[in-house]
Order: C-alpha cells, then sequence, then structure tokens
C-alpha cells in the first residue's frame, strides 16, 4: 500500500494543530525552567527544593494519586468484568453515567453530598450510629472527599476495560475452565495477566487524568484549603503561573511532573513488555 | 445458580450506587430555598409535594444570565464537536494506512501529546492567543476543535481500525478508491462505536471545559456555563438548592447525548 503524498493533507490538521497548542507551548514553559533573567540557570530547581507550597502540593498530590488512581482502575476493572454480560446494560448506564457529569457540575454536586451540617452523607452516617465525617474541614477528610468524587468519574477506564477484556483470545480462558479451574483461578492466572497491558495503559494516563481533574473542585470548592490541604498541583500552577513572580518556579514544577508521569509510564511500559 | 444470582445483585447494587450522587443532588434541587437549615436528605421526604422548590430552576435564570451561558455553550459546542470529529478520524485513517516507521512516531506523538499536564500549555498558549488577537473570543475556546480535538480522539479511532479488518482497506485500494471515498464508505462505517465515543467525549471536552474560559475569557458576554455555575458558586455559596438546580441544568445536555449515543459502546460487541 502506497503513501500517496497528497493524502498527508488530511494528517495535518491534527498534526500541526497539536504542536502548535500542546507541543511548542509545553517545549517553551519547560525550557522557562531553566531561564532567569535572561541567562541560562537551575535556581529555579533550588527554589522548588525549598518552597513550602511546593512541596505541600506535591504531597497533596501523592496522597490523592496513591488513593485515586488504584480506586478507579481496581474499580474499572472490578465492575467491567462484573458487567460484561448483555444483560447488564441498565448497569453500565449507570456506572458510566456519573462520568458524563461536566466537572463544575459535579462540583457543586459534591458541595452538597459532602456538606458536613446539612449534607446527605453525613446524614447517613450519623442515622446509622457513626460520627459525622469533618469534610472540607478536616484536612485529610477534605482530601479524601477528592478521592471519592474522583473514583466516581472512572467512566473512561470502564469502557478502556470493557474493550480490553472483550479482546482478549476467549479459547485460553475456555481451556482453563475444562481444565477444571475455577473462577477466581481464570481471573488470577489467565484473565489479570493478559489484561495487564491494558492496565497499565490506564494506569499511566490515570495518573495524569485525575490529577488534572483535581483542578476545578479545588477552585470551586474549597480553593486549595483548608490550609492548603487541596492545594493540589494543577491548582498551584495556575495560582503561581498567573502572578509572574516566579514562572521559571513554575515551570520547573511542570517539568517536573511531566517526567514523573512519563517516567511511571515508561516503567510501566517496561514491566508490561518484559510480562511479554 | 447461586452465582448467577449474586452477580445480578451485585450488579444492581452497584447501578444503585452510581446514579445516587445525581439523583440525591436533583432531590436536593428541589429544596424551597432557606430550608437547608436543617439536615435533610432531600425533597420527597421532609417537603410536600406543592412546597417543592421548581422556582430553584428559575431562579438560576435570574440570578445569573445563564440563558446566554446555555447559549454560548452550545454555540461553541455545535461548531467544535463535527471538526473534531471529522479531524480526528481523518488523522486516525492516515495513520492506519501508513507504514512504520513513520506509523511510529506519530503513535508516540499521540501517546507523548497526551502526557503533557494541560497545566503546562496555559501560559504560552495565552500568549500565542494574545499575539493573535483572539484573547477574549469564543473562537479561542473551539481553537481545540481544529487539532481534532485531542489526540486521544485520534487514538481511539486508530485502536478501533486496528481491530477492523486490514484486507477491507487494501480491497477499496484495489476499486481505485480515494483517501476519502474509502475513509467514508468503507473505514468509517466499521467503527460506528468509535464515532459514539469520540462524539460524546468532544462533547464534554468542550461543555465543561471550566479552566479556558476563566484564562481566556472576560467579557460577561462570552461567559460559557462552567463560569456561570462559577459565578452561582461566588454569588450564593449557601443557598445549595439553587447550585444545584443550575448544575442540574448544565448536566442535561450531555446527559441526553449519552443516553443517545450509549447504545453504540456500552453494548455491542465489548459485552458478552
Amino acid at each position: 500500500m502506497s503513501k500517496n503524498n497528497s493524502t498527508v493533507i488530511f494528517l495535518l490538521p491534527w498534526l500541526w494543530g497539536t504542536t502548535l497548542l500542546i507541543v511548542l507551548p509545553a517545549l517553551a514553559m519547560f525550557g522557562l525552567a531553566f531561564w532567569d533573567d535572561g541567562k541560562f540557570s537551575v535556581g529555579a530547581f533550588q527554589r522548588l527544593l525549598t518552597s513550602n507550597l511546593v512541596s505541600i502540593s506535591f504531597y497533596n498530590s501523592l496522597f490523592f494519586l496513591i488513593l485515586a488512581v488504584p480506586a478507579r482502575t481496581v474499580g474499572a476493572l472490578f465492575l467491567a468484568l462484573l458487567l460484561r454480560p448483555k444483560s447488564h446494560r441498565v448497569a453500565r448506564v449507570a456506572v458510566f453515567a456519573p462520568s458524563v457529569i461536566p466537572p463544575p457540575a459535579w462540583a457543586l454536586i459534591g458541595l452538597w453530598l459532602f456538606n458536613p451540617l446539612y449534607g446527605p452523607i453525613n446524614m447517613l452516617l450519623t442515622g446509622i450510629g457513626l460520627p459525622g465525617i469533618n469534610w472540607l474541614v478536616d484536612e485529610n477528610a477534605t482530601r479524601l472527599m477528592f478521592v471519592i468524587l474522583a473514583a466516581f468519574q472512572l467512566g473512561e477506564g470502564f469502557i478502556v476495560l470493557l474493550i480490553g477484556r472483550a479482546m482478549l483470545p476467549e479459547y485460553l480462558i475456555d481451556a482453563a475452565r475444562l481444565d477444571g479451574a475455577g473462577r477466581f483461578g481464570r481471573f488470577w492466572y489467565i484473565t489479570l495477566p493478559l489484561m495487564l497491558p491494558w492496565l497499565a495503559l490506564l494506569t499511566g494516563r490515570d495518573l495524569l487524568v485525575s490529577l488534572q481533574g483535581t483542578f476545578t473542585p479545588s477552585f470551586m470548592i474549597t480553593y486549595g484549603g483548608p490550609y492548603y490541604a487541596t492545594t493540589f498541583l494543577p491548582l498551584l500552577i495556575y495560582e503561581l503561573a498567573f502572578d509572574f513572580r516566579d514562572p521559571a518556579l513554575v515551570a520547573a514544577v511542570l517539568l517536573v511532573l511531566f517526567s514523573a508521569v512519563a517516567g511511571v509510564c515508561l516503567w510501566l511500559w517496561q514491566k508490561v513488555v518484559d510480562h511479554g | 445458580m447461586a452465582k448467577v444470582g449474586l452477580r445480578r445483585v451485585l450488579a444492581a447494587v452497584v447501578a444503585v450506587i452510581f446514579l445516587l450522587p445525581l439523583a440525591v443532588g436533583g432531590l436536593a434541587s428541589l429544596l424551597p430555598t432557606g430550608q437547608v437549615a436543617t439536615q435533610q436528605l432531600g425533597v420527597p421526604f421532609s417537603v410536600p409535594f406543592d412546597a417543592w422548590g421548581w422556582q430553584n430552576y428559575a431562579e438560576v435564570f435570574q440570578t445569573i444570565p445563564f440563558g446566554q451561558h446555555l447559549s454560548n455553550s452550545f454555540l461553541i459546542v455545535i461548531l467544535s464537536v463535527p471538526p473534531s470529529v471529522l479531524i480526528s478520524s481523518l488523522a486516525a485513517f492516515f495513520l492506519t494506512r501508513s507504514q512504520p516507521p513513520w506509523r511510529t512516531w506519530l503513535v508516540a506523538f499521540a501517546i507523548v501529546t497526551m502526557l503533557v499536564p494541560p497545566s503546562a500549555v496555559w501560559l504560552f498558549r495565552f500568549q500565542l492567543l494574545s499575539q493573535i488577537g483572539l484573547v477574549d473570543s469564543r473562537l479561542a475556546l473551539m481553537l481545540p476543535a481544529l487539532a481534532g480535538g485531542s489526540s486521544l480522539f485520534v487514538l481511539i479511532y486508530f485502536w478501533a481500525w486496528q481491530q477492523a479488518k486490514a484486507d477491507l482497506f487494501e480491497a477499496a485500494d484495489i476499486d481505485g478508491a480515494s483517501f476519502l471515498q474509502a475513509w467514508w464508505r468503507v473505514a468509517l462505517p466499521l467503527v460506528h462505536p468509535a464515532t459514539a465515543a469520540v462524539t460524546l467525549l468532544a462533547f464534554m471536552l468542550f461543555w465543561g471545559n471550566f479552566i479556558e474560559p476563566v484564562l481566556f475569557i472576560y467579557n460577561p458576554d462570552k461567559y460559557t456555563v462552567p463560569i456561570g455555575l462559577q459565578l452561582l458558586n461566588q454569588l450564593d455559596a449557601s443557598n445549595r438548592p439553587l447550585l444545584l438546580a443550575g448544575a442540574l441544568i448544565a448536566i442535561v445536555p450531555p446527559m441526553l447525548l449519552f443516553l443517545v449515543t450509549q447504545r453504540w459502546f456500552l453494548q455491542g460487541e465489548w459485552t458478552r
């Protein structure tokens, strides 16, 4: 099949558009990390290491990711496997529905659900005899709230894993069943290893997606509070970037973030490739 | 037998759990304002039907120019979703028909651009827009559509075509079909789930976009729905039923589109 040169024109809008809107601004931003007062400098990275706000923000983001990404990925896997049969159509629609809610609307719904005084969640807790949780007031509870809000919106992962499971060679699983392997055995020894590439892909992407997804709720509900507990990296970057005191610091933070995400993705990719 | 029953029960429980936030939010939006000084679950339980706060929804439009926000958002979405679907699908078809090493590089490009933190592009995209005089315009919010919306859409189509039969494309080639003809008549009909998914995702991308209007739009006439919701949040934060009414209004368009398109990607080939 020959590649006709003139058909390249169909590739170009995406290619050039993405270069102009994403690649060039990102490169310029990363470059800014090394630019101080008109000359090359790594001062921004030194400031990064000593800045309290930056380390709080990294801590918050890490806390969030360690809880939210497994919740979303494992949750999506469980649901994709549970709801595979055609008859569970309504449940599949229900599971995907919260993910369709636009971020600002979801933030406002969260604001109500987690209201510590009048909200339904605390009402339910006190109704069954448990103490209400100090959402929005206690730092860890507020971070947990963000994790829960993120966990409900696992629709994208759900679909990816539905597809992934559907693309597995069924005969391997059938052979295991014929050999007498039980449900769990089939899952653990056959299904799960085969789904690892999909899980790796999903995890890598989800690190970024869920972290970026904290921006709207942290902006609208808490604005980084209480006491900076929900100042995740995207919000920090917003706050610093448009206050031109230290764009190099912002750039350094972004470069570290990008390197970390890319690093994790590469590491996951290696593991999957090795696993075969 | 018991296993099948257990699965059904689990599925039902899961469905209820995932529908609860929306349902509870919706019920609470009908609380008469001023009532939320006591703990209550929502409308049917503590408020008689004739006292339900339907007027909250009207009040949203009185508190902020939500009608204008809605029409701005609709305008942007209508002008952005079709180009996104077209451009991403054409680019992906080009990828499908290309050979390594080009293809590998382009797929890598797509994946890497998806890994760039969106926060990294705000500052310089703002500079770019000021240079070309597009700050404070709705066009600025539509620009990603000209790039196909997102590299994810390209990848979705690409992966969908990877699953389709390659020999069909060769048949089209032998018949002398042009790129566009092969794309329209042979390739696209094979991947309706992908088209449904990309259409929905593109709609959600442009409808729910919060950060870009915050950064780029200053003229209140051009505010979009997400900004409207934030305005509600700032103007009347303690009036939670009002906020929820606004949220519910904002949820309707993407949810309707979802209910229409879900049949293509939540059923069919990917289910047993």
